[in-house]
């Protein structure tokens, strides 16, 4: 089975304990993990990890899945070594996530 | 106006505001605060806010945790546990594992000890957040009194939304007794969880057309269609489309068992006709399963002649297991509508057909021996069937696990929607009479048809005091064969007979019923079986029927451990 070395950039909101959560993902299914990152965002409210691993596509995959299912996670990306600035485009969806969100946030008061 | 309350009033009020009804649960000292406040919400006398809960006293935490799943299987509200820390909390572990496995709508709040001395090892101090975080959907610590409202409305909305499961709020005792303003919150919407997929169009239309085109189509119906109210929906689904289904063991009650395009129980021990033509047809459409290894066989030959289309609401199913060509995400009460309005209507009336002979073939070498037996002892299907007739298919069933289980799941009928109340993918030991008590409760005009071996009962038999206490009109099966009867059967198929610690001796369960007051029968000769039945349902309240089945006996058919879905034995020679 092929690994690639993919690097996985992951957003949440900044809360005590998330980390923990997101490294019990890859250890449950034993996947190690080669490097991990951890700092503000840039974005007031927001903190980012970095998380190198090796995997197949489709762990690295439903793995970011399993992330994103945490309450207080806002996105998990995954990308090959290939990939060209892979925080930026990480960071871009990220802001597109925000805007979606708080758009329906809005929406949603303004029904109520 | 302002209201200044203690923490433990404020989640009170929180509870109310969530329309909280039943409590299971059971004090200690961490908790105590909140039973002190819970005092005037219950039914004790001239007390302010009196009747506004009922709060049932378990007698193990794991049964407060199973009765908030039994409660919540049946109702689709929230079930609600309540406990104090260290052990008593540890106790509700396997029940949160249970609750997130089956994707049910539980709150466990524990007591906590005070936030000064969190990490000192102090008396009946444990970290639940941390140990119940990967086993739930969220686990929080409420520290501060000012911080209750938002957390219980918070929990609430994160158990019941999306994908329903469990959520843990760990109660430190200074929160408990602090005073604060009590502002209620009403949680509609958290930033960074999206419960709910936005369908998306062009699957939807390339789902209807693959079903459009398919000529040998297979429904698989699982839990997921029960959670959505979807039962309905489904139906005009399937007969418009005119495809055959088979449901997980989850989903058994979605469709009702009479119905004319159900083909039966999907799995190991389901029936032969779906685990055959499941390799037969040429589109898979998967509506509110997941895909689980009890259903699949052998991933890799599962079939891979069809096509498949998943309907889930939850991304990290979509290809977890099998690989999928349309995944169609969102809320299956939305998703199928939208789908069926795109169809054309059919009926498959040749490929239906196919499925008669594998029913025929089931029939006479499985069920008839195991429902009609002439001679020996009583066998666990024919007494299950017999439960069923008497009840009209009507009953809620609620099972233990192993080959009660199996045996209730194949001979049980149903025809009303969440009926079947069951451990499904922790399959935990003790499930069924606990959750049967909080099935009383969150269905009380309905009867609760409790199944389970000799093994299973003994594992929360504590809970008899709660029936007991609360008069809770559980209809105890007790099908006794003095093994543990699936353990058993793995070894007489996998390990040479050699039964490994699973022959069990047995106490006299009419003494036991009569000391908590629970009227009982014992039958150990068929004659008297629909007698028995019919005191069973005629008697008020709750009653223990023991029925003295055939020690090794198998459940059949079987798919065994690693082969393929269709490759499902018939016999066993013992």
């Amino acid at each position: 089975m092929v690994t690639t070395f993919y690097t996985i950039h992951i957003f949440s909101e900044n809360i005590a304990g998330v980390l923990n959560q997101v490294t019990n993902v890859f250890t449950r299914r034993q996947l190690n993990i080669e490097s991990i990152d951890a700092s503000p965002s840039g974005i007031e409210g927001v903190h980012r990890y970095t998380i190198t691993c090796r995997a197949t596509e489709p762990v690295i995959d439903l793995v970011c899945r399993q992330i994103e299912k945490k309450i207080d996670v806002l996105i998990a990306r995954y990308y090959n070594p290939d990939e060209r600035n892979p925080f930026n485009k990480a960071f871009a969806d990220l802001v597109a996530y925000l805007e979606h969100r708080n758009a329906l946030e809005k929406l949603i008061n303004e029904n109520a | 106006m302002t209201e200044i309350l203690t923490g433990a009033e404020i989640l009170m009020r929180s509870l109310k505001a969530e329309g909280v009804k039943t409590i299971f649960g059971y004090p200690g000292g961490a908790i105590m605060p909140v039973y002190d406040a819970l005092y005037d919400y219950v039914d004790y006398p001239d007390t302010p806010h009196q009747g506004t809960f009922k709060h049932i006293l378990v007698r193990h935490e794991q049964g407060a945790a199973h009765a908030a799943e039994g409660y919540a299987r049946v109702s689709g509200e929230v079930g609600v546990c309540l406990v104090t820390s260290g052990p008593g909390a540890t106790n509700t572990i396997t029940g949160i594992a249970d609750a997130m496995m089956d994707s049910t709508p539980i709150v466990v709040i524990a007591g906590q000890v005070h936030k000064d001395v969190l990490g000192s090892d102090a008396f009946q101090e444990c970290d639940l957040v941390d140990m119940a975080q990967p086993i739930s959907k969220w686990a929080y610590q409420i520290r501060h009194a000012e911080d209750v409202a938002w957390a219980v409305s918070r929990a609430f909305y994160i158990a019941r939304s999306g994908r329903p499961g469990p959520v843990v709020l760990d109660f430190t005792k200074g929160a408990q007794t602090q005073k604060a303003e009590y502002v209620p919150v009403k949680t509609k919407f958290i930033r960074s969880y999206d419960p709910v997929p936005e369908p998306d169009a062009n699957m939807v239309a390339e789902a209807a057309r693959l079903i459009n085109a398919a000529e040998r189509p297979l429904v698989l119906v699982g839990q997921g269609v029960e959670l959505a109210g979807a039962q309905n929906e489904l139906k005009h689904f399937l007969e418009t489309c005119g495809a055959p289904a088979g449901c997980t063991l989850m989903g058994l009650s979605a469709l009702p068992s009479g119905h004319p395009l159900n083909m039966g129980m999907l799995g190991m021990h389901g029936n032969l006709a779906t685990s055959k033509q499941t390799q037969q047809c040429d589109l898979l459409i998967a509506v509110g399963m997941r895909f689980a290894d009890r259903i699949t066989g052998r991933v890799a030959t599962y079939a891979p002649q069809a096509k498949k289309i998943h309907f889930d609401i939850d991304r990290a199913e979509i290809n977890k297991c099998v690989q999928v060509d349309v995944p169609v995400l969102g809320n299956c009460l939305e998703t199928l509508p939208a789908v069926t309005a795109l169809l054309e209507k059919r009926e498959h009336k040749e490929w239906v057909d196919t499925f008669r002979p594998w029913q025929k073939q089931e029939n006479e070498i499985v069920i008839e021996p195991q429902v009609h037996p002439t001679e020996g002892p009583l066998r666990m299907g024919e007494v299950i069937r017999k439960v069923t007739e008497a009840t009209r298919d009507e009953a809620v069933l609620v099972t233990d696990v192993g080959q009660n289980q199996m045996m209730a799941a194949r001979y049980f009928r149903f025809s009303r929607p969440r009926s079947i109340v069951t451990s499904g993918g922790m399959g935990t030991m003790g499930y069924c009479l606990p959750a049967a008590i909080g099935a009383t409760f969150g269905a009380p005009d309905r009867t609760v048809c409790a199944i389970m071996g000799d093994g299973g009962l003994q594992m929360t038999i504590e809970e008899l005091g709660t029936i007991m206490e609360q008069k809770a009109p559980v209809k105890i099966i007790l099908l006794n064969n003095n093994f543990l009867g699936n353990v058993r059967q793995w070894q007489n198929l996998f390990f040479r007979k050699r039964y490994s610690f699973t022959p069990m001796m047995n106490p006299d369960y009419d003494l036991i019923a009569r000391a908590y007051d629970i009227p009982s029968r014992t039958v150990t000769e068929r004659d008297d079986l629909d007698a028995a039945i019919s005191e069973m349902l005629a008697t008020d309240g709750p009653f223990l029927l023991q029925c003295a089945v055939m020690n090794e006996d198998n459940v059949l058919p079987m798919c065994f451990p690693g082969n393929d879905v269709d490759d499902m034995v018939l016999t066993i020679d013992c």
